[in-house]
């Protein structure tokens, strides 16, 4: 008896191979994909939502450093507000910024995604000291806060200078 | 050996005071935060003084004013080339003219672009509450980013221009900027025409600069 011949013809074997590991690919993308986009289904999504928490924080930062500065009265229940929002807002930050959303209209530089470890201990810094400044604010000492509020406002720059283009 | 006055009180006194608010204004943004207040005071102490000298250019004293160290191209080549002797000039050498002019036009764009800057945290310019944010975030990139860089490159060139002058052509320039005089070899007769620092021309240059701190504090309180 000489060598058996296959049943079908090798190009079918690869073709089987191909239509198999497509099949698992398609299987694993949305698992693959799922690890990065923090569950926004396209990249502009999440630019525009973190876009929005920095609005926000923004806005409330503005009003405790009125206080802070002195332009307005400190108000304890406007500030426990305020600090109250900055606190639970930075803490929404260390899932938004998926990779992929490196694109315009986002202001973050590539070092963010570059510098993973590095960017993810400066959001740590921030949440640190927002909850400082949220436990300063209740207890109503003003020089407590204002220590606080400096505290923050020190982790918003050193963020903003490494990581933000203007 | 003359002593001339060359730097009139009000001339000298700006320098200084210019020296520290540029300082001021350097140091407290780069620890930010709620340093920028005094950011925003140094700004305004800038803007007040350049505005100041940019007046005393026209109607100061001899040395002081545009008409007399603004020199045409040609000149300002042949005193680079070294043409123009090695004597100390007065007042403000060709060269130097420009050098100041510069600085006086960065500075009153940087004190100008400052008052429609944010820091995107808690602090912004009087004026910036006018324009949208777009348009002061742009605005704050050029102060920040640019501008603010080409003023540490003249005063880079400010400092090395006098220390060049200083080690290598051995004229000190500081000295008469601290008490006006400049020291001009020579017989009497050829010494270079004094600049006029007596009380009145004083006076004015007071008035003038209180003007400009008026305006200037208008446009800060606003």
């Amino acid at each position: 008896m000489g060598t058996r011949k296959p049943f079908y013809p090798a190009s079918l074997y690869t073709m089987k191979y191909l239509i198999q590991s497509t099949f698992m690919l398609t299987l694993m993308m949305p698992l693959a994909a799922s690890a990065d986009n923090e569950g926004f289904s396209r990249p502009t999504d999440a630019i525009k939502y973190r876009q929005g928490l920095f609005q926000v924080m923004g806005t409330h930062t503005q009003r405790l450093g009125a206080m802070a500065k002195g332009d307005v009265p400190f108000d304890k229940q406007s500030a426990q507000a305020n600090a109250a929002l900055i606190e639970l807002l930075s803490s929404q930050l260390n899932h938004a910024f998926p990779t992929g959303s490196d694109i315009s209209p986002s202001k973050a530089k590539p070092e963010v995604w570059q510098e993973t470890a590095a960017f993810k201990s400066k959001l740590n810094d921030l949440q640190t000291s927002a909850t400082r400044l949220n436990t300063a604010v209740k207890s109503a000492d003003i020089a407590a806060f204002k220590a606080a509020f400096s505290t923050v406002s020190q982790s918003c720059k050193s963020c903003h200078d490494t990581y933000r283009n203007r | 050996m003359n002593r001339v006055r060359i730097w009139d009180l009000p001339t000298r006194l700006f320098h200084f005071a210019l020296m520290a608010s540029v300082a001021g204004a350097l140091v407290t943004s780069q620890i930010g935060g709620e340093a920028m207040t005094w950011h925003a005071r140094c700004g305004y102490a800038t803007l007040s003084l350049v505005l100041f000298r940019i007046g005393w250019g026209v109607m100061g004293s001899r040395y002081a004013r545009f008409a007399t160290m603004l020199r045409s191209p040609r000149v300002i080549w042949n005193y680079a080339r070294g043409q123009m002797g090695s004597q100390p000039w007065p007042g403000h050498n060709p060269l130097g003219a420009l050098s100041v002019t510069a600085m006086l036009l960065i500075l009153l764009t940087q004190t100008t672009t400052g008052l429609f800057a944010n820091d995107d945290i808690a602090f912004e310019g009087p004026l910036a509450k006018l324009i949208d944010k777009e348009g002061s975030d742009r605005i704050s990139w050029l102060h920040a980013d640019v501008t603010g860089f080409v003023i540490y490159g003249l005063i880079g060139l400010h400092i090395a221009a006098v220390l060049f002058y200083f080690v290598r052509r051995r004229i000190n320039l500081l000295t008469p900027m601290i008490t006006g005089d400049q020291i001009v070899p020579g017989p009497a007769r050829s010494a270079p025409l004094p600049a006029q620092d007596h009380g009145w021309i004083r006076m004015r240059a007071l008035c003038i600069f209180l003007v400009c701190t008026v305006g200037v504090s208008y446009i800060a309180f606003i």
